[in-house]
Order: structure tokens, then C-alpha cells, then sequence
């Protein structure tokens, strides 16, 4: 039972993993920062460690896929987050694979007919 | 707020250096507005930020989500630092129970010098592993970090593979363990140095007199015939390691290795023909001067050139094989 269990959790968490980017990126055609961030991604139920998420926001930022600035407000300054044009880019072909794969899951699991299917 | 900043070093302190300011500084801004969203504007106690704190996780497990995946050699270049160290692992220890054997042969001092030397052997051996290891580490590491930068790094798939490139699964006969090419390499490594540095220790050894037990040694090799001989020797004992490190990394023969084995094998038929015709490697000194000796020339001395003529049908007949074997492994087997 508790093996079962740990191999589904293990399992969840490689999927949300696979996930990740596409989901961080989508929330930042708007400028964003670290904790506002956690909370919009929380608000639409993705409960994200933010031990993860805010390496991640700074990984991407290395790859360049988003630009950040730093601004200061309420007497604390602030590392805000936004697509870059390259980031935009590649949130578009992300999102495309998204779909076909959601397209493809949805016929494997038989929830949708199979296409060209010839009766 | 002073365990805020304890804990803010100690992330610190596991950070790349280049980014550790950029990253300390994101951090306390995080941890701020962690810490507002749970006091809603109360003071905050030192429980919201333990709280907050053990929400975020230890810094060391932090830092090395910052810091991605670190080792000292990477799975790019681990198999040949694998290969690498073994070898030279191996060959150390070959080389000192080589040196060890000769010392024990050629130490004229008491039975207490030699129980020393065998006694000191085993923490010599481990230093001198050590030291390799740390050597071969220590290199590989430095070459790591210079080709963390992405356009020298070493690529994985150095080019597209074709499954029909996969080379056949060798038969018995071309298979190589690392044994063979590992003692080629050490007996040739011992041979260069016995005959380039040191070869006033190929002699006759034995006790002159009955009742001392000091070692006489008379040195066997002429002069003359070393000079001779000795460039073409040093030619076929580094053709040979080349050789072996070849098949010690391939694991088999090939078409390529057999070929270049036979072609040593007839350059060496080519060498014992100088040396059957050429002036003679030992020196006829050596024979005159006991009387024991004299007598060992007037048997052993007139057959000594026909060895060479055996060496040659050996190595002969070997090269053939080789040849052989390497167009049969060229034909398609059914």
C-alpha cells in the first residue's frame, strides 16, 4: 500500500516537474515577483515549493527566456519577472506541444474518438 | 530578525561566490514578503519566522537547489577518468612490485633489510595509490571546470551513431582482457628503464667466496652492442605500448591492431637478425674474468646467436597468425 503510494507521489511530482516551465512562464506576460508569483500559481491551484520556483525563475532568466529588474516599494526592494521576447517565443511553441500532447493523452486513455478512425 | 540573518549567511556561505550577493539579497526580499503575508501586519514574532523559515527549507538544501547539480567529474568525461585511473593505478603497483623484486634481488645488505622492505611495502603501495588517485582526480577535476563553459565542453554523442556501425560482438579469439595489455605495458615500461637507465644491472650475480656474503656482480651487456641495439629497442617498446593502450581501450583486436602487431612482430624479426649478425650484445669480458664464467662460455657462448634464430621462427609464425586472423575477421562469418 504505502510503495503504492510513493511510487504514485514520485510519479505526480515528475509530471508537475515536466510542468513546471510551462506554467511559470504562462504567468508572466505580466511582471511579476517572487512571492506574487507563489501566490497567482497558489490562487489557480499549483501549490509550487518556493525553494523550487524561485531557483527556476532565476534559471530561466539565465537562459534568457526572461528579463528581470529590480524595484523598490514599501521600503523593500524587489526582483520583478517578465517573458522576454525569447521567453514569449518559446511560452507560444510550449503551449502547442501542450495541446498535442493533451490531444494524444486524451485519446490513449479513450476519452476522445480516435482520429481518422473508419467505422 | 538576527536568525533571519544567520540563516541568510549560511545560505551564503554555499553559494557560487559570483552570485552569492545577487542571490542573499532576492532571498531577504522573498523572506520579507514570506514573512508580511503571515503577520498581515502584526509585529512579527520569532515564531513566524521559524515558521517561515522551515517553510522555505534548510539552507543547505536552498543553496544547492540554487546552485543545480554539482560534482567534481561529470558524466561527460567519468568513463575515461575511469579508464584512466585504473591504468595508472595498476601500473604503479606493477611498477613498484617490480621495484620491490629488485631491490629484494640486488640488496646485498642483511635478512633485516629485506624484512623491512617487505614490511614497508604495503603503506608504500597505499601512499603512492593515494597519491595517484589524488593526481589523476585533481587533473581531470581541473579539466572539468575549464569545460564548463559551454563551447569547450566535451559533447556526449560526438557524432550521429548508426546502429549498423555497432561493431560485432568479438569472437573468442579477438576478445582482450586488461590483463594481457596492463602486463605488456608494465614488462616494456621495465624494460626501458632496466636497459636505458640502468643496464649494468643485467649481470651475473653470485657469491665469490664461500662464507661472505657479498654479492659479486659482473655486468653482461657489451657497451658497443647496447649502443647498437638499444634506439631500435626503445622503437619497438614504445610501438608496442601504443599498441597495447590501444587494445587495453578497445578491448579487442581488430583488423588495424592485428596488422600493426604483425608489423611489429617483423620489425622485431628484422632486429634479431642484427643483433645474429651485429656486434654481440653481451660482453666477452664478462666471460674471462671468473673461471666459473669461462666455462659457462665454452658451453652456453657458441649457441648464444642460434637464440636469435629461434626468436625469429617464434616471431614469424606469430605475425603469419596475426595476418591470418586479421583476414579472417575481415571475411563475414556465417
Amino acid at each position: 500500500m504505502s510503495e503504492n503510494e510513493s511510487t504514485l507521489g514520485s510519479l505526480v511530482s515528475e509530471l508537475r516537474r515536466g510542468t513546471l516551465v510551462l506554467s511559470v512562464l504562462s504567468q508572466l506576460t505580466e511582471r511579476q515577483y517572487g512571492y506574487s508569483l507563489v501566490q497567482r500559481l497558489s490562487g489557480q491551484g499549483l501549490f509550487v515549493d518556493q525553494s523550487t520556483l524561485y531557483p527556476l525563475l532565476r534559471r530561466l532568466e539565465k537562459q534568457e527566456l526572461l528579463d528581470s529588474d529590480w524595484t523598490l516599494e514599501e521600503a523593500r526592494p524587489r526582483r520583478y519577472y517578465v517573458l522576454s521576447q525569447a521567453g514569449r517565443r518559446l511560452l507560444a511553441d510550449l503551449t502547442r506541444e501542450w495541446d498535442l500532447m493533451v490531444e494524444v493523452q486524451e485519446r490513449l486513455l479513450g476519452r476522445s474518438d480516435p482520429e481518422g478512425k473508419k467505422e | 530578525m538576527e536568525v533571519l540573518e544567520r540563516y541568510l549567511y549560511e545560505v551564503g556561505r554555499r553559494l557560487p561566490v559570483k552570485q552569492r550577493e545577487d542571490i542573499v539579497k532576492e532571498l531577504r526580499s522573498l523572506l520579507g514578503d514570506a514573512l508580511d503575508a503571515r503577520t498581515q501586519g502584526r509585529e512579527a514574532t520569532e515564531a513566524d519566522v521559524d515558521a517561515v523559515l522551515r517553510e522555505f527549507g534548510s539552507p543547505a538544501e536552498v543553496a544547492s537547489r540554487y546552485a543545480g547539480e554539482r560534482y567534481l567529474i561529470g558524466p561527460r568525461m567519468f568513463d575515461l577518468y575511469w579508464l584512466v585511473l585504473r591504468i595508472v593505478v595498476l601500473c604503479m603497483a606493477g611498477g613498484l612490485l617490480i621495484a620491490l623484486a629488485v631491490e629484494l634481488a640486488t640488496d646485498t645488505s642483511t635478512i633485516d633489510g629485506a624484512l623491512r622492505r617487505l614490511l614497508e611495502f604495503v603503506p608504500n603501495l597505499l601512499t603512492a595509490a593515494f597519491t595517484a588517485f589524488g593526481y589523476v582526480t585533481a587533473i581531470f577535476f581541473l579539466v572539468e571546470r575549464a569545460s564548463a563553459r559551454k563551447e569547450l565542453r566535451m559533447p556526449l554523442e560526438t557524432k550521429e551513431w548508426n546502429p549498423k556501425d555497432l561493431p560485432r560482438i568479438p569472437v573468442r579469439v579477438d576478445r582482450v582482457g586488461p590483463v594481457g595489455p596492463i602486463v605488456a605495458i608494465l614488462f616494456t615500461l621495465f624494460g626501458m628503464w632496466l636497459f636505458n637507465l640502468h643496464p649494468e644491472l643485467v649481470a651475473f650475480v653470485f657469491t665469490l667466496n664461500e662464507g661472505t656474503a657479498h654479492l659479486q656482480w659482473i655486468p653482461l651487456l657489451s657497451t658497443v652492442g647496447l649502443a647498437a641495439y638499444l634506439p631500435l629497442w626503445n622503437i619497438g617498446w614504445v610501438a608496442t605500448l601504443i599498441l597495447q593502450s590501444f587494445l587495453l581501450a578497445k578491448g579487442r583486436w581488430q583488423f588495424g591492431t592485428r596488422i600493426a602487431h604483425a608489423a611489429l612482430q617483423f620489425f622485431s624479426i628484422g632486429v634479431f637478425g642484427y643483433m645474429m649478425a651485429g656486434p654481440s650484445i653481451l660482453d666477452p669480458n664478462a666471460f674471462v674474468s671468473e673461471p666459473v664464467l669461462e666455462v659457462l662460455n665454452t658451453v652456453f657462448g657458441m649457441q648464444f646467436r642460434w637464440i636469435f634464430a629461434v626468436l625469429i621462427v617464434v616471431t614469424f609464425i606469430d605475425a603469419v597468425k596475426s595476418i591470418v586472423l586479421a583476414v579472417k575477421g575481415r571475411v563475414p562469418q556465417a
